[in-house]
C-alpha cells in the first residue's frame, strides 16, 4: 500500500488510528500494540499476501536468535550462522538473478531460475534485524516482548522504505508506561509533517519525473543526447529522486508521529553539502550509519592505516551500491562514490597537514560545494540510466561531446544573440520550445528550494520532529539565506495550519496520478 | 480554535476553493461552464486532453451529425458549416487517435446519440498501414474502453467517475485552470464546445519560427515513419484484408443496419506530402489503398454510404508554399498534412451538394482507373516544385 494512494489515505490510516487508541483505551497498551502490528502487517500484507509469510518467518527466527544471543549462547557461530541466514534470504530474493546473469554471461552458459518477484522492503527489515543479532551478540540488546519485536520491525510508517531503525531507539518508546492516546500535538505535528513530504512526494517528485524519464529512455535506446537535453534529464532526475526520497523520509516521521512514535531522522538537505562525506552524513543517514556500524568498523574501519581505512571504505561503498540494486550500475555508482569520499578524505588530510586558511573562506566552501554536486548528479547517472551504455551515453550528451542544441522556437527568440549562439556552436532544433522551458523552469526553481528552504527536522526542532538533534546545521554545508530559512519554524498558528493544509490539499490532489516511490523496493 | 480544527476547516475550505475554480474555468472543454471573455473562454490545455473529454463530451451533446478523423479532422472540419444549419453536430476528431480507436468512438457515439443521422469520417493512409507480423487489436482498447464502453460493469464505471473527477481534482486541472485564466489573449490551440480545434498554434509558430521548420517537421516525419519498418496493406500473405479494413467493414456493416449515412473521405493532402511518400518508395501502396477502399465501398453500396476523394493534386492541393516569405500563412494549409477550415469548408460543401465542383471526387466504380491515372501524372508533372521545395528546405535533393 502507498501513502499516496485513497485505500491507505481514506481507509487504513483513519481505521488504523481509530482501532489502535480504541483498544489502548479500553484494554490497555499492549493489546494497542498487538493491534498496530496487525495492522502493520496487514498493510505489508496487501501488496503480496505471500510473503507475509517470509516476513513473519524473518521476525520468527530473528527474535529467537537474538533471545538466545543476548541470553547464555554467545557463540560466535551462532551469530554467523543467523547472519548467514538472513544474508542467504536476500541473496535469493534479491542478487540471485544477476548473479546467474553474469555466470551466464562469462561461461556462455544458459541456467535460469525463473522471474524471482523482490519481496517488498526484504533489505530494511533484513538489516534492521542484522544489527539486532549483532547488537544481542554484543549484549547491548535488553529482554524484549516478541509483541514489540514484531512492532519494532514491521511498523507500517517505516516498514517498506526505511528509515532503517535501530532497536535501542525503537523499543524503548513502545515499552512506555503512560497510556497511548490520542495526543492533539503528536496529531498536528504529525499531519504538517506527512502534509509536508505528500507534497513532496506527489506534487514536487511526480511532478518532474516527467521530464528526466524520458531523456533516460533515450540514452538507453542509444540516442544521441545534446548537452542541455542530457543536462535537464539528469538534474531533473537529481531533484526527482531528492524529492521522492526526502518526501517519503518525512511522511514516515509525520505518520509515526501520529502514533507518539519518534523516528530518526533518515534525511537532512543532503544537497547543502560541501563535501561529499557530509553528503553521506545527510543522505539515507540510517544506511550511512549501519553501513559505518556493522560493515566499514567491522572490516577494521580506520584502525589499521590510511590504505586499509580506503580499502575499506571502498568495500563498504561498493556494498552500499549493491544493496540499492541488484546491477552493475549500481556497483559502478557505489564504487565511485566510494572512490569520492577516499579524495575527499586524503584532501582533507592534506589541507589539514598543510594548515593553508582559505578552507574557512565563503569562496571555498561554495567552490567546495559546486564540485560535491557535480559529483553526486554523475553518481545519479549510473544509479538512474538501465544500461551502462545509457549512462555513458548521458555522460557524453552533458559533456557536450554530441553538440550543444535548443529548440528552434527558443532559438528565433533570441536573435540578437545568434552571433554569440553560433560562435557558441550552439544550433536550433526542430520543435517547440515548452518542455525546454519547462525543464529549466523547474530545476532552477528547486535549486533554489534544495538550497533556501529548511527541512522539517529544521522547520520542527523545537517540537523534536525525530531523534536526531540536528538545527539548522551547516558544518560543511552551504545555506544561502539562512535568516530568511530560519523564520521558518514551525508553531500553531494560523500560518502553518494553512501551508500544511495547502500541502496535504495539493498532495490529495494528485491521487488520480498515483506512482510508486523510487525508493521502494531495495 | 486549535490548530487541527483550524487545519481540517482550512483543508475543507482549499477543496470546494479548487473544485469551484476548476469547474467554473473548466480548463479541458469538459463541463462547459458559463464561458467570459478574458477568463476562461480560450481553452488551450483542452486539446492535449481531447481523448479524455471529448468521449465524454460527446456523450452530453448528443449530436445528429458527427465528424470523425484524427487531426486533421479535428482541425479542419467546422461543425458551423451552412450545410449543418438546425442540426447538432460534434467534431469527434481525435490527434494521433489510430484507425480502430477511431471506429471505436464512432461506435460509442452511435450508442449514446439516438438522433445520430450521418457520419463523416476522414480516412488517413498512414492510419491502414501494417507491418508483416504486428496488427492493431482489439487488446489496445484498455486505454479507452472504459470511456466508451459505460455500460460495462463497475470497474469501467469506477475508472470514469475516477478520471472524471481528476478533470477538477488535479493538481494538473489547477495548473492547468491557472494557465488558461494567463493564455486568454495569446494565439494558442484551443477546442470549442463542439468539439473543433482552432488551430491557432500554426499562426504563432509561423509568425516567429516561420512556415519553413513546419515542412521540415512534417515531411521528416513522414520520412522517418515509412523508412522504420516494411510497411504493407495485408498484415501476412494470402490474407485478402487486413484488420484495419476489416474494422473498416464492420463500420460499414453497422451504419447500414442503423440507417445512418457514412461519408467516408480521402483527407486532401498538400502535393508535398504525397511526394515524400513517393520518396520513400510508397506511392504506388498509397494508390493501391485507394483502390482497395473504393472496392470495399463498391461492395457495400447503399443508400447509406459514399466515398469521396480530396486527396489528388489539384489548386487547393497544389498550392505554393511561399517559403521566400515564411511569416505569411498559406490559404488552404498550415503545413502538408493538415488543412485549414477554409479548405474544410469547401470540403464539407462538396460532399454536402453530392456535386464533385472543382474539389473532391465521388470514387466508385467508373471514377477509380481515371483517378489513379490522373494522379500518376499528376506526381511526375509537379515534380519540379517538389525539387524546388526541397531545395529551399535545404533537404537533399534525391533524381
Amino acid at each position: 500500500m502507498l501513502f499516496n494512494s485513497v485505500e491507505f489515505l481514506f481507509f487504513f490510516l483513519p481505521l488504523t488510528i481509530l482501532l489502535f487508541l480504541q483498544i489502548a483505551k479500553r484494554y490497555g497498551n499492549e493489546p494497542a500494540i498487538a493491534v498496530l502490528v496487525a495492522c502493520s502487517l496487514f498493510f505489508y500484507g496487501w501488496w503480496n499476501p505471500i510473503y507475509l509469510l517470509l516476513l513473519l518467518a524473518s521476525m520468527g527466527f530473528n527474535y529467537l536468535l537474538g533471545g538466545m544471543l543476548g541470553g547464555r549462547s554467545k557463540h560466535k557461530g551462532l551469530l554467523i550462522f543467523g547472519i548467514a541466514v538472513n544474508l542467504s534470504a536476500i541473496a535469493y530474493f534479491k542478487y540471485a538473478g544477476f548473479i546467474l546473469n553474469n555466470v551466464n554471461s562469462v561461461f556462455d552458459v544458459d541456467y535460469s531460475i525463473g522471474n524471482i518477484i523482490l519481496p517488498l522492503a526484504i533489505s530494511f527489515f533484513t538489516f534492521q534485524q542484522i544489527a539486532y543479532l549483532v547488537d544481542s551478540y554484543k549484549g547491548i540488546t535488553k529482554e524484549y516482548s516478541f509483541l514489540h519485536y514484531a512492532l519494532f520491525v514491521s511498523f507500517f510508517p517505516q516498514l517498506i522504505a526505511g528509515p532503517i531503525v535501530h532497536h535501542k531507539d525503537m523499543l524503548p518508546q513502545f515499552e512506555r508506561n503512560k497510556a497511548f492516546q490520542l495526543n492533539a500535538n503528536d496529531v498536528a505535528i504529525g499531519l504538517s509533517i506527512f502534509a509536508i513530504g505528500l507534497f513532496k512526494k506527489t506534487v514536487i517528485a511526480d511532478g518532474i519525473a516527467i521530464y528526466a524519464t524520458p531523456i533516460f529512455s533515450m540514452a538507453d535506446a542509444g540516442e544521441s543526447i545534446d548537452f542541455f537535453t542530457a543536462w535537464g534529464g539528469a538534474l531533473a532526475y537529481t531533484f526527482q529522486l531528492y524529492f521522492d526520497f526526502s518526501g517519503y523520509s518525512d511522511m514516515a516521521v509525520g505518520l509515526a508521529r501520529i502514533f507518539g512514535i519518534v523516528l530518526p531522522l533518515n534525511f537532512y538537505s543532503p544537497y547543502k553539502a560541501a563535501n561529499i562525506s557530509e553528503f553521506w552524513r545527510r543522505w539515507h543517514m540510517t544506511l550511512s550509519k549501519f553501513l559505518r556500524d556493522y560493515v566499514y568498523i567491522a572490516l577494521g574501519g580506520n584502525r589499521k592505516g590510511q590504505v586499509s581505512r580506503y580499502t575499506n571504505l571502498l568495500i563498504t561503498m561498493l556494498l552500499g551500491g549493491l544493496w540499492h540494486g541488484a546491477g552493475w550500475n549500481f556497483v559502478i555508482w557505489g564504487g565511485l562514490h566510494g572512490s569520492y569520499l577516499i579524495i575527499n578524505h586524503s584532501w582533507q588530510h592534506m589541507i589539514k597537514s598543510s594548515g593553508v586558511s582559505f578552507v574557512n573562506s565563503m569562496l571555498y566552501r561554495y567552490l567546495a560545494w559546486f564540485i560535491t554536486i557535480i559529483a553526486v548528479i554523475i553518481g545519479w547517472v549510473f544509479f538512474r540510466a538501465v544500461t551502462l551504455d545509457g549512462a555513458l551515453n548521458m555522460l557524453s550528451g552533458m559533456a557536450g561531446l554530441n553538440g550543444i542544441s535548443m529548440p528552434n522556437a527558443i532559438y528565433v527568440k533570441l536573435s540578437p544573440l545568434h552571433q554569440v549562439l553560433d560562435s557558441l556552436a550552439i544550433t536550433p532544433t526542430l520543435g517547440g520550445g515548452a518542455v525546454f522551458v519547462k525543464t529549466w523552469l523547474w530545476i532552477i526553481t528547486l535549486t533554489l528550494v534544495v538550497l533556501v528552504l529548511p527541512n522539517i527536522q529544521d522547520m520542527f526542532a523545537k517540537h523534536k520532529a525525530t531523534l536526531s538533534t540536528l538545527q539548522f546545521d551547516t558544518t560543511n554545508a552551504i545555506w544561502p539565506a539562512k535568516k530568511i530559512a530560519q523564520q521558518l519554524q514551525f508553531s500553531y498558528s494560523t500560518k502553518f495550519a494553512f501551508l500544511s493544509a495547502l500541502a496535504f490539499v495539493l498532495g490529495l490532489l494528485t491521487l488520480n496520478q498515483v506512482s510508486e516511490f523510487l525508493y521502494f523496493q531495495f | 480554535m486549535t490548530y487541527l480544527k483550524k487545519f481540517s476547516f482550512i483543508t475543507i475550505l482549499l477543496l470546494i476553493g479548487v473544485g469551484g475554480i476548476n469547474w467554473f474555468i473548466d480548463p479541458f472543454g469538459m463541463y462547459w461552464s458559463p464561458t467570459i471573455s478574458n477568463i476562461n473562454k480560450v481553452k488551450p490545455e483542452a486539446s492535449n486532453r481531447v481523448r479524455i473529454s471529448k468521449p465524454y463530451r460527446v456523450e452530453h451533446v448528443k449530436p445528429d451529425v458527427l465528424l470523425m478523423g484524427n487531426s486533421r479532422v479535428e482541425m479542419g472540419l467546422s461543425p458551423y458549416h451552412p450545410a449543418f444549419e438546425g442540426k447538432k453536430v460534434y467534431n469527434l476528431g481525435l490527434a494521433g487517435a489510430t484507425l480502430h480507436s477511431q471506429i471505436d468512438h464512432i461506435y460509442h457515439a452511435i450508442n449514446t446519440s439516438p438522433n445520430l443521422e450521418t457520419i463523416v469520417f476522414g480516412l488517413d493512409f498512414f492510419d491502414f498501414l501494417v507491418t508483416p507480423t504486428g496488427n492493431e487489436t482489439n487488446a489496445t482498447k484498455t486505454s479507452y474502453g472504459h470511456r466508451i464502453f459505460s455500460a460495462e460493469g463497475f470497474k469501467h464505471a469506477k475508472k470514469r467517475y475516477t478520471e472524471r473527477l481528476a478533470l477538477v481534482y488535479s493538481v494538473d486541472a489547477l495548473i492547468s485552470s491557472l494557465f488558461t485564466m494567463s493564455q486568454q489573449n495569446s494565439v494558442v490551440d484551443s477546442i470549442g464546445p463542439f468539439g473543433l480545434n482552432s488551430a491557432q498554434s500554426y499562426i504563432n509558430i509561423v509568425k516567429s519560427e516561420g512556415k519553413k521548420p513546419l515542412f521540415k517537421q512534417k515531411l521528416g516525419f513522414v520520412k522517418e515513419k515509412l523508412s522504420q519498418k516494411p510497411w504493407q496493406l495485408t498484415s501476412n500473405e494470402g490474407t485478402p484484408i487486413s484488420p484495419k479494413f476489416e474494422k473498416l467493414l464492420e463500420l460499414i456493416n453497422v451504419v447500414q443496419s442503423k440507417k445512418i449515412t457514412l461519408h467516408l473521405f480521402i483527407n486532401p493532402y498538400h502535393y508535398s506530402y504525397l511526394h515524400a511518400i513517393d520518396q520513400q518508395g510508397y506511392f504506388e501502396l498509397y494508390l493501391q489503398w485507394k483502390a482497395t477502399l473504393a472496392n470495399v465501398v463498391r461492395d457495400h453500396q447503399s443508400q447509406y454510404i459514399t466515398l469521396w476523394d480530396f486527396s489528388g493534386f489539384n489548386q487547393y492541393t497544389l498550392e505554393p508554399e511561399k517559403l521566400m516569405q515564411p511569416h505569411q500563412a498559406m490559404q488552404w494549409y498550415w503545413e502538408p498534412a493538415h488543412y485549414n477550415v477554409e479548405l474544410g469548408n469547401i470540403l464539407i460543401s462538396s460532399i454536402f451538394s453530392g456535386s464533385s465542383s472543382d474539389f473532391g471526387q465521388r470514387l466508385d466504380n467508373q471514377a477509380l482507373a481515371p483517378n489513379l491515372n490522373t494522379e500518376i501524372q499528376a506526381l511526375k508533372n509537379s515534380v519540379h516544385h517538389w525539387h524546388q521545395l526541397r531545395e529551399q528546405l535545404q533537404l537533399i535533393v534525391i533524381q
